[in-house]
């Protein structure tokens, strides 16, 4: 584990040159996981840490079977910076809430076909058009009409 | 008293040791106080007296028949002074009350002489029942409700679904007691638990093969099935083999099936071939391959087919206009009347919020039963399109645009003061109610015009005679008559529920019922005398065959349909008509056989006000016409119209007429509004108020009334009592909601004289499609269904 | 007010016979407060008086029936009781989530809670709150006699089933 590391820094410093290398490093928190544990074993995956898998937006999930605090043995370490706890989609949620041991993968054929959707993260905050309108809000672009009746309207 | 709640009190009559409501509910006490006492005064009063009292007395001996059980017996005049006590007594209306509120909470009522009557005990207590009654029905007497499924109280007896178990002391099995008459001394029991066993092997029997679709099927929540389950069910099956599964029939556009749901209890088939009369409904297979179907793929073409739907005790038939948007406990219920003809059938409107769900039948066994007719049941979704709901003016342009209230009331009223007051004329329309004609008699008569008609009753009705304009035998009473002759009328068209009635008659004792007018199939048999006014001359001069049958018959009768007002010998026919009546004798003190049916739910309570034209009314040619006011008035023509005459429509629906307004005004259907009306036998009943108005629209009253306000000539009340203590100086009877007023029958010696000649022309149809008459029905799509499926009978 | 300015016009044979009655004044009720003998009379309305309802319901149109039985079901476990109900038809489609609006306190209190062992409880209780009513009076069931055998019997000569 720890050579395979040493190489592929080498292999970095050898293409980006040794500032390069630096900057990179630091801006995927290769630095800041010296100092936060879990981020250290998903970088360096040192000690039995093992990548389970990576969904559609890219959120990586881990695991480590042993030498862990019970209830902290699996993570994830989301793609986006500035993330977000709904970005997890309900097929992994199940597995990292430990509701099951089955990854998406495994559970492949249990997908509702038919009215299932796909996963959106929620988008509060990130403008107008993300919010929910009410069927009946006036800012809701089909904005519904309850009106229980049809009204008679003369023929033009 | 505090009000009750229903949740947390627990109801007294079905206890075993309740005797106190069972000695209340027992009817011979009260019948034999009525019979004995009523009868030796009555008589001495009732045969003295012709004229106002023998209508009167006739009424009130149907009534006797109806809610006392006597037969008619063959001394007919002795039978009604008995029971001309009924109506007439103070004290008898007392009695009366004091059973319903007892008897109200079984449901049930009879009364039969004290000497027909037997005694039998119900779970210890003693109970008094008719002579013939079944087991069943001695229950019922005594409060106790007993589970069943084949067994409805208007259907024949079938005795096949074995729910209605009961134990009778020294039979060594439990006993249908649907099928079983009821004997002097009988002991029966219901709660014992070998009933209990014996309704729970049935239960389990009967859900073997029932669908668990409770949560998605219409009827959950109001179904007998579900809720005797609940009582006789077993909380878990023993059966493992698969459950049979039976193909769907398509019986038309309301009715939906759900085969598999059926529990073979034939009420369906029954109602098809005894109430219906389509014999097309029958059971196919034996056993667990036993089908409800038609043989071959046919629609039930019937006037009354939405009734299988109440009658069926599960889910295998349920509305199909109605499927899958309600449950039955969100609906809140308001019991009203029908009327989209003059039958004036009882219903509960079911609604949810501001929209109307359904329409059911309510008990009233003097008009409808318990059945109404498709159009009453279904055509409830034309209330919801089409609708008027702001009024409009036509502007410069020819466009009808919106305007407020104040604005069109002025408009209209400028309009009426610039034109002669011979040259107005208003029209009440169909479904107009009481209330607004009497408004708009007064608003029009302080206009100066005279000229004023109810749609249906035409520009020459006779309103002088009360008796002249209505079904005179009463709609419960045609079900006694023993030979009919129908002139100019298509009653299954017409009033299903009175075609019903005199099916009855056919079915039960074999009435002879004959037809001048246009032939249809009456679903009874009737003989076809052909479609001219020659045989009806013919009968009235006795040369006819069926002369010698109507004279012959006890109680003959003759129904005259609404289509001969429009005709240009009106009075030839009505003379021809009232011979016939002097000859067979159809009016006497024991028996009034003349009617008139009429079409619309308005026209009676119009004749009663006096909604006709003025003696100085032009009448007949319309093209005088200036100023015309048509309150939900639909069926003129554009070309009836004169072209520059200036038109206000006040009216719920954008109908025919909308399109030739000049201003609209709008009004409210009769389920939004508190109405009176008045239906063909002289009932005065009331509408309530079930869902909100839609938009703007306002009480019809209030518009007129509010009309005479900017035309100047304001009207003198402003509240509906007021309105209605109005009607209450012109046409007293239309105050006594949920009354039959009689009418007097008229005097031999006041026959009117006929001035015109009995032409040799045909009765017309006046109901070409018996699914769309009214703005209502025409604005439905499920009647539109049902005209595309049905137009080929 | 104006029901019994109505009412005045009418000749006063008619009122007996009407089955609409016209929030009469003259039904009290005699009640025993505590354990003095004096009784108290309850003025019809007095209630409603007292109670805080807002003025514009104390003279509220109501109906007194005893619902029918529905037509679909024939058990009659939920008849023979008499209820109020308000004539109420101010609803609306609220216009966010289409649900009901009302603007009427009272359109679900008949529906919901007033229920009645008699007639004459419920009278009592809308006079005491001044409510103008007007009673229904339920239809009655007839039972006729009818029997199995009636399958089988003769309906005369032999004539094609009607």
């Amino acid at each position: 584990m720890a050579f395979a590391l040493v190489r592929s820094a080498l292999g970095a410093i050898k293409e980006k040159g040794l500032k390069g290398a630096f900057r990179a490093a630091k801006e995927e928190g290769y630095f800041a996981a010296l100092l936060d544990g879990n981020l250290a074993n998903s970088k360096f995956r040192i000690d039995g840490v093992k990548l389970v898998g990576v969904d559609k937006a890219g959120n990586r999930y881990y695991e480590k079977m042993s030498h862990v605090q019970h209830g902290r043995h699996r993570w994830v370490v989301y793609a986006d910076k500035v993330y977000n706890a709904s970005a997890i989609p309900p097929e992994w949620h199940g597995w990292l809430h430990h509701i099951t041991d089955h990854t998406p993968e495994q559970l492949e054929g249990l997908r509702p076909s038919r009215y299932g959707v796909e996963h959106m993260k929620n988008r509060t905050g990130e403008g107008e058009q993300y919010i929910y309108h009410a069927k009946g809000h006036a800012l809701n672009p089909n904005k519904r009409d309850w009106k229980r009746y049809e009204e008679w309207r003369p023929v033009e | 008293m505090a009000p009750r709640c229903r949740r947390y009190s627990l109801p007294l009559r079905r206890s075993s040791t309740g005797s106190a409501p069972r000695r209340l509910a027992s009817p011979v006490v009260d019948s034999a106080s009525i019979c004995g006492a009523g009868s030796g005064v009555a008589a001495a009063e009732g045969s003295g007296s012709r004229g106002l009292h023998s209508g009167v007395a006739w009424y009130a001996g149907i009534r006797g028949q109806l809610y006392e059980g006597k037969g008619r017996g063959k001394d007919g005049s002795k039978q009604v002074s008995e029971s001309y006590k009924w109506s007439s007594g103070m004290s008898l209306g007392g009695v009366r009350h004091a059973r319903t509120a007892s008897v109200a909470a079984v449901g049930a009522k009879f009364t039969a002489n004290p000497e027909d009557c037997i005694e039998v005990s119900v779970d210890g207590s003693n109970v008094t029942i008719a002579k013939g009654m079944t087991v069943l029905q001695a229950c019922e007497v005594a409060g106790i409700d007993i589970p069943r499924f084949c067994y409805h109280p208007r259907l024949s007896i079938a005795g096949n679904c074995r729910m209605c178990l009961v134990e009778v002391e020294k039979t060594p099995k439990p006993v249908a007691s649907c099928a079983l008459p009821a004997m002097p001394g009988m002991k029966i029991k219901t709660n014992t638990p070998l009933v209990k066993k014996a309704r729970e092997g049935v239960m389990e029997f009967l859900l073997i093969n029932h669908p668990l679709d409770c949560p998605i099927c219409d009827q959950g929540g109001e179904c007998d099935l579900q809720d005797q389950s609940m009582v006789y069910g077993s909380d878990r099956g023993r059966f493992i083999e698969a459950k049979r599964g039976v193909v769907d029939k398509n019986l038309g556009p309301l009715v939906k099936t759900v085969m598999t749901r059926c529990i073979q209890c034939t009420r369906c088939v029954r109602f098809a071939s005894e109430i219906a009369g389509v014999q097309d409904l029958g059971v196919l297979g034996r056993g667990g391959a036993e089908e409800i179907g038609t043989y071959v793929e046919k629609l039930m073409v019937s006037e009354l087919s939405g009734n299988v739907i109440d009658v069926c005790p599960v889910g295998a038939l349920t509305a199909k206009p109605s499927a899958f948007t309600a449950r039955s406990w969100e609906l809140k219920s308001t019991e009203s009347i029908d009327v989209s003809d003059a039958v004036g059938a009882n219903i509960r409107i079911d609604s949810r919020g501001p929209e109307v769900m359904r329409i059911l039948p309510r008990l009233n066994e003097e008009v409808n039963e318990e059945w109404i007719s498709d159009k009453a049941r279904f055509s409830y979704d034309g209330l919801k399109r089409q609708r008027l709901n702001e009024p409009m003016i036509r502007n410069s342009e020819g466009q009808l645009e919106p305007v407020s209230w104040a604005k069109a009331l002025k408009t209209v009223a400028e309009a009426a003061h610039k034109v002669n007051p011979a040259e107005m004329a208003a029209i009440a329309g169909k479904l107009s109610d009481a209330e607004s004609m009497m408004a708009l008699k007064d608003l029009m008569n302080r206009l100066g015009c005279e000229r004023l008609w109810v749609e249906g009753n035409g520009e020459n009705a006779d309103a002088d005679l009360r008796s002249n304009y209505l079904v005179n035998t009463t709609i419960a009473g045609l079900e006694y008559t023993d030979a009919c002759l129908l002139v100019g009328t298509e009653l299954r068209h017409e009033a299903p529920l009175l075609n019903h009635r005199l099916r009855k008659a056919v079915r039960n004792s074999r009435a002879k019922v004959a037809s001048i007018g246009p032939e249809l199939d009456l679903h009874f048999k009737c003989e076809h005398l052909g479609n001219s006014s020659d045989a009806l001359l013919s009968i009235a001069q006795g040369k006819h065959p069926f002369a010698q049958v109507l004279s012959k018959a006890k109680f003959p009768s003759i129904i005259v349909g609404s289509g001969v007002l429009q005709r240009s010998d009106k009075d030839a026919v009505l003379a021809a008509v009232q011979s016939i009546v002097q000859q067979a004798n159809m009016i006497r003190d024991d028996w009034n056989g003349y009617n008139f049916l009429l079409l619309n739910a308005a026209q009676a309570a119009g004749l009663d006000l006096g909604f006709v034209p003025g003696a100085r009314a032009p009448v007949g040619d319309k093209s005088s016409i200036k100023f015309l006011y048509l309150m939900g008035a639909d069926d003129l023509t554009p070309e009836d119209i004169p072209a520059d005459a200036f038109v206000v429509y006040q009216g719920h629906h954008g109908d025919r007429s909308a399109y030739r307004a000049n201003v609209i005004l709008p009004g409210v259907a009769y389920s939004e509004k508190e109405g009176t009306y008045e239906n063909t036998e002289g009932r005065t009943q009331q509408t309530s108020p079930a869902v909100p108005t839609v938009g703007d629209a306002r009480d019809d009253w209030k518009i007129v009334r509010a009309l005479s306000e900017f035309a100047g000539v304001t009207l003198p009340y402003d509240t509906v009592n007021g309105v209605r203590a109005r009607m209450l100086a012109v046409a007293p009877n239309l105050f006594r909601v949920d009354e039959l007023e009689p009418a007097t029958p008229l005097p031999k010696e006041s026959l009117p004289e006929s001035k015109t000649k009995l032409e040799s022309l045909p009765f017309k149809k006046v109901v070409d499609n018996f699914y769309m008459t009214d703005a209502i029905s025409r604005a439905s799509k499920t009647m539109a269904q049902c005209t595309a499926a049905f137009s080929s009978s | 007010m104006a029901a019994r300015r109505a009412l005045a016009v009418l000749p006063s044979s008619l009122r007996g016979l009407s089955s609409v009655a016209f929030h009469p004044a003259e039904l009290q009720g005699v009640y025993n407060f505590g354990a003095d003998s004096k009784a108290n009379v309850i003025r019809a309305g007095e209630i409603g008086e007292v109670s805080g309802v807002p003025d514009e319901h104390l003279h509220r149109k109501v109906l007194i029936y005893s619902p029918a039985r529905v037509a679909s079901q024939q058990g009659v476990g939920k008849t023979g009781v008499w209820k109020i109900s308000f004539e109420s038809t101010q609803k609306w489609e609220n216009p966010l989530m289409g649900w009901t609006s009302t603007g009427d306190p009272y359109h679900a209190v008949g529906e919901a809670a007033l229920y009645f062992d008699t007639k004459e409880a419920a009278m009592e209780f809308a006079s005491k709150y001044g409510w103008e009513y007007t009673i229904r009076e339920p239809k009655q069931v007839i039972q006729r006699t009818k029997a199995y055998a009636d399958n089988f019997k003769w309906r005369g000569p032999a004539e094609e089933e009607g």
